[in-house]
């Protein structure tokens, strides 16, 4: 053999070696794949992985990726059935999609193996008002989350670990001087005092409108998810809903249940009042994204905003905002003269939110669910200890869905007073989109009428006629609607007034 | 001495060997261009939900009978990006030539200075000309309103009122695209003949004259190319758009390829984004067909695509 040959196999067998040994000797411990969604609070998670890996010893490969890509890719991976990811995140009107769709892991069995405490209501059921499943409580996860996030038909598929919420923030200095209680009440017959219902949220944002230098109300009616969001923050309050069978599931006996009623009367009250707060924001916010809206409340330019919880930490930035340490933060107002007999099943006179924020699910086709749940458990901090827990707040991370980790009083945020509002949201006022698989093309549908009605391209009642006339369609061609039956008032679930019926 | 025997196989082969030889050619634009438009036809003539892949129903021509008669957005989408079409195209074309007849003048000093800021809107990417106009637009802090209030104007809602947001859009692709049609222009002006026009001016042509009777008809196949591929590009305008507006406020900036992408890739609703993706490719051929028909008589015979 000549010596260039045997060079040649040495060579061949090094990189042979290098190409295939090497991984797999790197592959021999558990290893799972995670998707997340890119987020400063992931982020943080992310920086915290080599804990995980020293504390249960399973490598974590980690991938995140932006809102526009994520729903995309994960869907891609299920229907192939690659099991390329163990750990997906999920944004929680997903739920009826990716577990209605077999996707993903049951995971009550792993709940139980690991010794954590899970019992199911089965006389108080959930949703409230609906009341079609058990109601699942799991350790001190908090239980409107971690139902809305994860209980489908009864079993638990999705823990809670990086919610959110809107909640009211308002610049205190303005709510506390004494000049401006003064000419409030002069003007309004009562104390200025932070709005508790919509129509002293009205007073108060009118009272604070100051062109150019001031306004009383920085929100949005951006096209799609901005407007039909907040603009349901408003609507549920006053007892209106988009869908006859409310917050629930769509129902699979009676179409008549399925049917749109955002045009209902009170639906338009609700739509007019909201057009109704335009000239108290500044100009523009008929296109604002979630990040502008913030803008200006950190520029000092508006009294009041309604926006994520997330974006408290902009809000106390010193190095970006004007208002750090001047926000007070309070629930979202609510509607006293609501119907007692509504739709969406809310209190008169309380306030409600849409529940955002994401969840963590295990992937059907996963080949290393042991590993998976076991991260599972930490990501969403149900198996952190109170040290990791304050830790990973205290590197950027966000609270999950447990209960204890808004009551930590040495973190930030509880000491700025957003954690003690937040988890008052959470317990009582929050509300879900509608759970149908296509939100998405309902937050469009909806979103994209309501935005109409705000700048004056149609009324109320055409914007909300209309939307309600393409929803019909959207829940004919989801199935929930069969194609003969032709779009009527469902009056047997929902009175015509917008109020419910016996059913 | 073997004699080989005549193989009737080996005959065929050596017959058309050529075509052997662009097989593979054919094997990957067949699997990478012609198979994908023959399947998404194909999808185009069913339901297709990617939320419930397993139902695959045919239903003929009506993905598109319902999108051209039924779909109000649809109908919206694309007057708009008819409307874009129409006000972009003549308007970069103008100011494109006037801007690459003054950059051909001698008496101009730093002409490489101009060109190269005139050119630097091209080199953009086009979301970041969208964020970058959307600072512009702002209501409150932009520069825009700011001028504007200088002269009296106020308050203008760029991107949010349905009367102005399909402008914004308009002033974004023209800002961004002039330079383009004026890039293409200048390289076509240079690259003329000296001697027809020395020959005018012997003949006491004036510069207007030159102008309209010389550069004007040999320019002409350039002008034709530049214009085909701006119309593409605008029936294809997608970014600054979806960065800008979203489509909104309402449905005031939808456009053809924005609501593609939203049944397609938001909704999941596969059989009718197949279905647009055909109309919207019909469109640009017919639009193509008619540029080039339009080369086709042109007077010197001169066609040069």
């Amino acid at each position: 053999m000549s010596a260039k040959k045997l060079q040649l196999i040495i060579v061949s067998i090094v990189l042979a070696v290098g190409l295939f040994v090497l991984p797999a000797i790197a592959l021999a411990g558990p290893q799972i794949r995670v998707l997340m969604l890119t987020s400063p609070a992931m982020l943080a998670l992310r920086d915290m992985i080599p804990e995980f890996e020293k504390k249960y010893g399973i490598d974590v490969a980690w991938q995140d990726t932006a809102y526009a890509d994520i729903h995309t890719k994960e869907m891609h991976d299920f229907t192939a059935h690659t099991g390329r990811y163990d750990v997906i995140q999920m944004d929680n009107p997903w739920l009826p999609e990716f577990a209605g769709g077999g996707f993903v892991e049951n995971l009550e069995p792993y709940i139980k193996k690991m010794g954590l405490k899970l019992t199911k209501d089965y006389e108080k059921k959930w949703p409230p008002g609906v009341e079609l499943h058990p109601t699942i409580y799991l350790e001190d996860e908090l239980v409107p989350l971690l139902n809305f996030y994860g209980n489908w038909k009864g079993d638990l598929y999705c823990i809670p670990n990086m919610p959110g919420v809107q909640l009211l923030y308002y610049k205190k200095d303005l709510f506390e001087n004494a000049q401006e209680k003064a000419a409030f009440k002069k003007k309004y017959g009562y104390e200025l005092q932070v709005p508790k219902t919509w129509d002293q949220f009205r007073d108060v944002a009118e009272f604070f409108t100051r062109p150019p230098d001031l306004y009383g109300l920085t929100w949005s009616a951006g096209k799609g998810n901005m407007a039909v969001q907040n603009y349901y923050n408003i609507a549920w309050s006053w007892g209106a809903d988009c869908l006859a069978f409310g917050q629930g599931f769509p129902d699979p006996q009676d179409p008549l249940h399925n049917m749109p009623i955002c045009n209902s009367p009170i639906g338009i009250k609700a739509l007019e009042f909201f057009v109704s707060l335009k000239p108290f924001m500044p100009p523009g916010v008929a296109a604002y994204e979630w990040a502008e809206i913030t803008t200006d409340f950190i520029t000092g330019k508006a009294a009041m905003m309604l926006q994520w919880s997330a974006f408290v930490r902009d809000v106390e930035d010193p190095a970006k905002s004007v208002v750090a340490g001047k926000t007070g933060y309070a629930l979202v107002p609510g509607n006293p003269k609501a119907p007692a007999n509504n739709v969406p099943g809310i209190v008169p006179g309380e306030g409600y939110a849409s529940l955002g924020g994401w969840g963590l699910v295990m992937n059907k086709d996963s080949k290393n669910k042991e590993a998976a749940w076991k991260f599972i458990a930490w990501a969403s901090c149900l198996a952190m200890t109170k040290e990791e827990m304050a830790k990973y707040l205290e590197v950027g991370g966000t609270n999950t869905g447990r209960e204890s980790g808004y009551l930590l009083p040495e973190t930030e945020w509880y000491k700025v007073g957003r954690y003690q509002v937040e988890l008052e949201m959470y317990r009582e006022h929050i509300r879900r989109r509608p759970a149908i698989a296509e939100e998405v093309e309902y937050e469009l549908i909806v979103g994209t009428e309501v935005q109409k009605a705000f700048v004056g391209e149609k009324t109320a009642k055409q914007a909300l006629d209309d939307a309600a006339k393409v929803m019909y369609e959207l829940m004919v061609r989801g199935g929930y609607i069969p194609k003969k039956q032709p779009f009527e008032w469902p009056t047997k679930y929902v009175n015509p007034d917008g109020t419910k019926s016996g059913g | 001495m073997i004699r080989k025997s005549f193989s009737p196989y080996r005959y065929i082969i050596h017959r058309n060997i050529h075509y052997f030889m662009i097989l593979p050619a054919i094997l990957i634009l067949f699997s990478i261009v012609i198979y994908p438009m023959i399947y998404s036809f194909w999808i185009s003539l069913h339901t297709w939900y990617l939320g419930k892949p397993q139902q695959f129903p045919f239903v003929g021509l009506s993905n598109y009978y319902a999108l051209l008669f039924k779909d109000s957005v649809f109908r919206i989408s694309l007057r708009n990006t008819l409307v874009i079409l129409s006000v972009c195209i003549p308007v970069e074309f103008a100011l494109g030539l006037i801007l690459a007849l003054l950059l051909n003048r001698k008496d101009l000093k730093g002409r490489k200075i101009f060109r190269s800021i005139l050119i630097a809107p091209v080199v953009l990417t086009p979301v970041v000309a969208g964020v970058l106009w959307k600072f512009i637009f702002h209501p409150r802090l932009g520069i825009l309103n700011y001028l504007l209030s200088l002269v009296g104007i106020r308050g203008i809602e760029w991107v949010a009122d349905p009367r102005f947001a399909l402008v914004s859009v308009m002033m974004v692709d023209i800002w961004q695209w002039t330079a383009f049609m004026m890039l293409v222009l200048y390289a076509g002006i240079i690259s003329l003949p000296r001697e027809p026009y020395e020959a005018a001016q012997l003949d006491g042509a004036t510069s207007w004259q030159q102008f309209i009777y010389l550069t004007m008809p040999l320019l002409r196949p350039i002008i034709i190319v530049a214009l085909l591929i701006r119309t593409m590009d605008i029936v294809k305008i997608f970014d600054v758009i979806y960065v800008l507006t979203r489509g909104g406020p309402g449905d005031a900036t939808e456009v053809l390829t924005l609501y593609n992408f939203r049944v397609g890739l938001n909704y999941f609703d596969m059989g009718k984004a197949a279905a647009m993706s055909w109309i919207i490719a019909i469109i640009i051929i017919l639009l193509a067909q008619a540029y080039l028909r339009i080369i086709q008589t042109e007077p010197f015979g001169r066609g040069a695509i």
